[in-house]
């Protein structure tokens, strides 16, 4: 069976979002600890020993009005929790 | 692409490797290169003759032998990968000119693992992942950084950026109506031509800062 083919818009607007990054956080894995980051940022805003603690940093900057919202990405890097 | 920039990658297919054979695809794009990867169900002869053409036209390849055991109880292991690594140091062994410089990765899951179930390969660059993504960009990257002689992104930097891209591709795809399963049963060729165009511009913008 051929493959379905991706229009051409979708693409362009999927490569769009790397040069328009958002003014949000991403609670990620790194090295068996758990990072906050700005989106495009090359730089950690914060290094923590858990997930949990890294969520409760990324949720008070969302309530705090500092970042439009955060997404907390599993493991594997995919996305499981929206904070906003 | 030209024979240098190719990179065949011979893995498994199952539901659970796509979360490893994803960000294995993003770091090679990532590293300026061109990931070839034989995804057709078609049947067995047209198969080979389409896996040859790969190995012959790329000058890397990655051979993840991760699931040369069942993965649960009642599954069988699978030979695809070991049979296809085989061709490809057979074509680096006996191939003349360009297919000598050819060079392999082999990645298995835990460390040493390869000594029980294929012990022939020791001696090539051999590499555990630990079914960890962030460990697998990490080795991947260490080893072409190694084999190309030339300053690369950091592992952390890819890992960082697959992250954004993932979050950022989902929310594009879920508003043109795509579910969840959709997304993570996206094709091979979908994936590779969306993480190019956005690493693509990425990279473009990042040495532009």
């Amino acid at each position: 069976m051929a493959e379905k083919k991706l229009s051409k818009k979708l693409i362009l607007s999927v490569a769009e979002t790397a040069r328009n990054p958002k003014n949000r956080l991403h609670v990620i894995s790194r090295n068996g600890k758990w990072v906050v980051r700005k989106e495009g940022a090359k730089r950690a805003f914060g290094i923590y020993p858990t997930q949990s603690k890294a969520i409760e940093i990324a949720t008070a900057r969302v309530k705090a009005g500092k970042t439009d919202d955060a997404v907390v990405h599993d493991l594997f890097g995919h996305v499981s929790q929206k904070i906003v | 692409m030209p024979f240098e920039s190719n990179v065949f990658i011979n893995c498994p297919f199952d539901k659970f490797y796509v979360r490893l054979l994803q960000p294995l695809i993003f770091t090679v794009v990532y590293l300026d290169l061109n990931p070839l990867v034989s995804e057709t169900k078609s049947s067995g002869q047209v198969r080979v003759e389409r896996i040859k053409k790969l190995i012959l036209n790329s000058k890397y390849s990655i051979h993840d032998i991760s699931r040369s055991e069942a993965l649960q109880g009642r599954d069988l292991p699978r030979f695809n990968m070991p049979f296809e690594m085989g061709l490809d140091l057979g074509c680096q062994s006996f191939g003349k000119s360009k297919l000598n410089f050819k060079k392999s990765l082999v990645l298995e899951k835990t460390k040493y693992h390869y000594q029980k179930v294929i012990s022939d390969i020791a001696g090539q660059d051999i590499e555990s992942h630990n079914d960890n993504p962030e460990e697998l960009i990490r080795k991947v990257r260490n080893w072409f950084a190694a084999v190309l002689n030339s300053h690369q992104p950091s592992p952390t930097l890819i890992w960082d950026s697959y992250n954004d891209f993932l979050d950022r591709m989902s929310e594009q795809l879920k508003a043109e109506a795509f579910s969840k399963d959709d997304i993570e049963s996206l094709p091979v060729s979908n994936f590779v031509i969306l993480a190019k165009q956005w690493i693509g511009l990425h990279r473009k913008d990042s040495n532009k800062k």
